[in-house]
């Protein structure tokens, strides 16, 4: 679980525990325009170094529960629910955390719009070790109900450091449909080691999508299991490197009942000299008759300096199953290049339009299809720089 | 509309190393429809590649003109701003690219305002679904699909020439019979010159062409009118030292 990762540069005595008590103004401005960008919400709230501020239920009583653990009942049976023990990022997590954001939906409940929860992450002004943030989301659907949530981390642009340890975990029940997207874009010199946790029951539905795009280390470790008869996932991982960042990505698709489906897409590009991994791995447990899984992982390598590395890998307990994985890793396709300039349009613009193209179409499979603005605008920030970068490199 | 002249002249061209092209001239004007017949290896989609610029086929020696400006040795997208135009044989998929955004960099935001106008009634022209217009290009689209494609790109970009790489192949009759009608109304909207590579007759049922040129081993060995495809279709390349 660790190959290729650069774990070991990790030092935890470099990192203090960060004060989640002040309210950040910086933390309020950049909550107040993301929430404006996204438009309808049924919830939102910002959260301060792991502690939530005040969950705003929009439209008067929502019929869900949503805040911290002393205001939603049963609290303590969520937390640690999907999660059974866990490596030692859980564990610090588990110890450190100083509150969770908890968001119980009742069986039947429709919620309308997605539940927005932005994760500030600060340290204190002149402060000289870097804050460590451990972050805590846990969702859970009752039968039958619906609801999509949005987690983004953010902090201080910059080259402070923060060492960010976050863990969701989402339980959807019977029928239930949970749509769930994450987005990093702390400052690069961060690291940020997120853990996603996933389980449906019978007929449930589990759509999630994790987008990496700052830190210096961003890994997550998605693991989703269909625990229920005709359970289903859709489990999208999305990231871009520039500079010498490091993207690694871990999922795992767990198949223990029968007639399930799991479809897998992890799709990024790498620029400059960073680097990625992406590690996956289909478990399909005794008994998982009828299994539908699926795995496709495409790097795309920008510049001669970047790296990708893609390892997929199967372990099936069971013989009536459909499984399949196929991966990529490569530059820009020459023949959509000659096909594009062949129109007549310059190199530089054939090549923007071929990487955003590469990133809409997973963006367009979004689950939550209000973020799509959101992450295609952050996606083509830092788009434009790798490739401007590699434009003046070319030139030199 | 203006007279445009495309002229190949002495082109010699080499995919993977190989000279494939031995010496080929064409004198193509606008509103003329030619059509390359050969049998396989012969070298035409070569020929296509070579005039379009594709990398990895080199012109060796020889001429690209259009109205007398030298192609030979510019890049495709060049080539394209200068009026030529190639229909591929199989479509490329470009996975989130969409045809407008596609259209749009290639006329540089010139045509934005009037472009889904225009797509629109392209479609409509060769009857192609419009909802496909919001498609990735080529993703998840049929053959006949891609090649309607094809035409919509060709209508909106209007360009001086237009060579078509097998877009007879893989169509059904009645997509055949609209790329090869949208063409023919081609050469009189706009006065398109085309040249047509292909493999079969078929396509000229529709699509009349002024001349047919019959090639072997990289090189034009007979010309002549549509006559010339029909005698093809009864007696294959036999006479042009071709076995089998």
């Amino acid at each position: 679980m660790w190959r290729y990762a650069p774990i070991n540069e990790l030092s935890l005595e470099e990192f203090v525990l960060a004060n989640s008590a002040a309210v950040s103004p910086a933390g309020e401005k950049f909550f107040a325009a993301l929430a404006q960008k996204l438009g309808h919400l049924s919830g939102h709230v910002l959260v301060h170094n792991g502690r939530p501020g005040t969950c705003t239920v929009s439209g008067g009583d929502a019929g869900f529960h949503f805040g911290g653990a002393n205001d939603v009942p049963g609290a303590e049976a969520m937390v640690g629910s999907v999660l059974h023990g866990g490596d030692a990022l859980v564990r610090l997590n588990d110890a450190f955390l100083p509150d969770a954001v908890l968001i119980d939906v009742p069986a039947g409940v429709v919620v309308a719009d997605p539940i927005l929860v932005v994760h500030w992450c600060d340290g204190d002004e002149g402060g000289e070790a870097g804050p460590a943030v451990f972050p805590r989301t846990c969702v859970r659907l009752g039968e039958g109900a619906w609801a999509g949530v949005v987690e983004v981390y953010a902090g201080p642009p910059g080259t402070s450091r923060s060492l960010v340890v976050p863990v969701t975990e989402l339980s959807a029940a019977s029928g239930a449909t949970l749509s769930y997207v994450s987005l990093q874009i702390l400052n690069d010199a961060a690291w940020s080691l997120a853990r996603l946790a996933a389980r449906g029951g019978d007929h449930a539905t589990l759509r999630t999508f994790t987008v990496g795009l700052g830190g210096a280390y961003d890994r997550v470790r998605a693991d989703v299991s269909v625990d229920g008869r005709g359970a289903q996932s859709e489990i999208l991982s999305m990231y871009l490197g520039n500079g010498t960042q490091v993207h690694d990505i871990r999922t795992l698709q767990e198949h223990v009942a029968p007639k399930t489906r799991s479809e897998l897409l992890c799709q990024g590009a790498v620029a400059g000299h960073s680097r990625s991994v992406y590690s996956g791995l289909i478990r399909v447990h005794r008994g998982a008759v009828r299994t539908d899984a699926r795995q496709t992982n495409h790097n795309l390598v920008l510049d001669e300096g970047a790296h990708a590395d893609s390892v997929p890998n199967l372990d099936i307990l069971e013989n009536d199953v459909k499984c399949s994985h196929a991966s990529t890793v490569g530059p820009i396709d020459e023949d959509q290049r000659y096909y594009i300039e062949s129109r007549g349009v310059s190199p530089d613009v054939a090549e923007g339009l071929i990487v955003r193209g590469f990133f809409d179409a997973i963006i367009d499979r979004g689950p939550i299809a209000a973020v799509a603005p959101l992450l295609r605008s952050e996606v083509r920030d830092r788009l434009n720089v790798a490739l401007e970068n590699r434009r003046v490199a070319a030139d030199a | 509309m203006s007279e445009h002249v495309f002229e190949v002249e002495g082109l010699h061209a080499s995919a993977g190393g190989r000279e494939v092209l031995h010496g080929i001239d064409l004198t193509i004007k606008s509103g003329e429809v030619h059509v390359i017949m050969g049998p396989n290896g012969s070298g035409k989609s070569t020929l296509a590649h070579a005039l379009m610029g594709r990398p990895g086929t080199a012109v060796t020696a020889g001429s690209i003109r259009i109205d007398g400006v030298e192609l030979a040795g510019r890049p495709s997208w060049e080539r394209a701003r200068a009026g030529l135009f190639l229909a591929l044989q199989h479509p490329v998929e470009v996975p989130g690219v969409g045809l407008r955004s596609l259209l749009n960099a290639a006329a540089e935001g010139r045509a934005s305002a009037t472009l889904d106008q225009r797509m629109t009634t392209e479609a409509q022209a060769v009857g192609l679904d419009t909802k496909l217009l919001t498609r990735p290009l080529n993703v998840d689209l049929s053959g006949g699909e891609k090649k309607r494609t094809e035409m919509v790109q060709l209508g909106v970009l209007q360009p001086a020439m237009c060579i078509l790489d097998e877009i007879d192949s893989g169509l059904d009759i009645d997509a055949l019979g609209e790329v090869a009608r949208r063409l023919q109304l081609a050469t009189t909207e706009w006065e398109v010159g085309i040249l047509a590579i292909t493999h079969f007759n078929r396509f000229l049922v529709q699509l009349e062409a002024d001349l047919v040129h019959v090639m072997v081993d990289g090189r034009i060995v007979a010309s002549g009118d549509a006559a010339l495809a029909l005698e093809l279709e009864k007696t294959g390349y036999a006479g042009y030292g071709v076995t089998g």
